[in-house]
């Protein structure tokens, strides 16, 4: 039981690393990741305040998951989430100025950031305390580490240095492009084809009505099959 | 009945707690710099001039901290040894509007002795070559005479270069014509 429960916990820490990264796999906070991670710094940095308002507002959810009511539900997920994000930026503007100010608007988007709203309303609302802040820590660390990559490819190709050191042999002539929203867009593609690559994922192949999972539901009659043009 | 007044009332009490909280919170966080020589000031004031016994001038009538700024727009803070260094703590738009924030020195004879970067919001590897030395070497001794077309602008950072000529000026402007005043209100 013991063992179990563990392994349990351990797929929602891990899950959110490589399988079900927010960014590289269910592309959920995009605007983010396209707009701070021409330093690898930056993206750390958004990264672990992300994750620190992912925990924080898992658990708190997690905690209050019965006394919200249903109708209000998504209005007060927001404002915890909001109350966190204004924590971080109070704690990071007091103690972390430059990294306050290299964030920028995007520090306070984070109260929109699909990625924590999402695993609010889909984790944290139906689930204990644990895991919850487990898959929070997971799903944060996640985001982190592909914004870390992607600001790592982007600062070394684009600034000729990587966390603020000079490279030697690009830092004279850096490819200016990849720290521009181009590069950024063209970075995050190379990489999402690389995890794809990895992972071994491939598009869904078409299927006929016969073939199809829900043919039981449905009856396998077309009319019905929203996909094939009938039905709704 | 229950099902109308409980939902909005379960949201006022959270936006009460969190605002509450929040409150706390910015109190124990908060802290004011206004007219405050910060050790990152300090250290500007060390790297151009060398050591010295560095304040910011601050409005005397004023009934709280208030730099003096002789209404310079951008600048934020007139700093002097009270002998003949001044320096001056502006703002000034780049590529990015407020992405620089400097610290220029301006020696004796109203001209730029040397710039620290405070915070640089310009784009990275493009905005911030303006912090190479090849650029910052040609704007040492830029006074108020100086055109500032005769700074050649940097390639693919040309509205960088333009804040920088721009925050030159206004410093130089700022010092020669209230010299007397920087060097005597201290």
């Amino acid at each position: 039981m013991t063992d179990k429960k563990t392994k349990s916990n351990w797929y929602q820490f891990t899950k959110g690393l490589i399988k079900e990264n927010p960014t590289l796999v269910t592309l959920l906070g995009m605007c983010p990741t396209l707009a701070v991670t021409t330093m690898a710094v930056n993206g750390i940095g958004m990264g672990l305040a992300t994750t620190f308002v992912l925990v924080c507002s898992n658990i708190v959810i997690s905690l209050l998951k019965n006394v919200i009511p249903k109708a209000v539900r998504l209005p007060s997920f927001i404002v915890i989430i909001a109350g966190f994000v204004t924590l971080i930026g109070f704690i990071l503007q007091r103690y972390v100025p430059s990294l306050y100010s290299a964030l920028g608007v995007f520090l306070t988007l984070i109260t929109v950031n699909c990625i924590i709203l999402g695993r609010a309303e889909a984790f944290a609302s139906k689930n204990k305390v644990l895991p919850s802040a487990l898959d929070g820590l997971g799903m944060g660390l996640g985001f982190t580490l592909s914004l870390f990559t992607m600001g790592s490819v982007r600062e070394i190709l684009g600034a000729g240095s990587w966390l603020g050191m000079k490279i030697p042999g690009i830092s004279s002539e850096p490819m200016l492009i990849f720290i521009m929203p181009a590069g950024g867009f063209f970075v995050l593609g190379c990489i999402i084809a690389l995890v794809n690559k990895l992972a071994n994922r491939r598009p869904p192949k078409e299927i006929s009505c016969e073939g199809c999972p829900s043919a039981s539901i449905c009856g396998g009659s077309c009319d019905t099959c929203e996909k094939e043009g009938g039905g709704k | 009945m229950k099902n109308s007044i409980m939902p909005p009332l379960a949201l006022t009490v959270i936006c009460i707690v969190v605002s509450g909280l929040l409150a706390i919170a910015y109190n124990k966080t908060y802290v004011d710099t206004t007219g405050v020589m910060t050790d990152e000031l300090k250290a500007g004031c060390e790297d151009i001039f060398g050591e010295g016994d560095y304040e910011i001038l601050l409005d005397s009538d004023a009934e709280e901290k208030t730099p003096v700024t002789f209404d310079t727009d951008g600048v934020v803070s007139v700093i002097t040894d009270g002998k003949d260094k001044c320096l001056v703590e502006l703002v000034e738009d780049g590529y990015s509007k407020g992405g620089l924030h400097l610290l220029i020195g301006i020696n004796s004879e109203g001209a730029v002795e040397g710039i620290y970067f405070l915070e640089i919001g310009e784009t990275p590897g493009v905005g911030t070559k303006v912090q190479e030395a090849s650029f910052l070497d040609k704007l040492i001794g830029f006074d108020a005479e100086t055109d500032e077309n005769s700074v050649d602008n940097i390639t693919s950072a040309t509205y960088s270069s333009k804040g920088m000529k721009a925050a030159c000026k206004k410093a130089v402007t700022l010092y020669s014509q209230n010299k007397e005043a920087i060097f005597s209100d201290r």
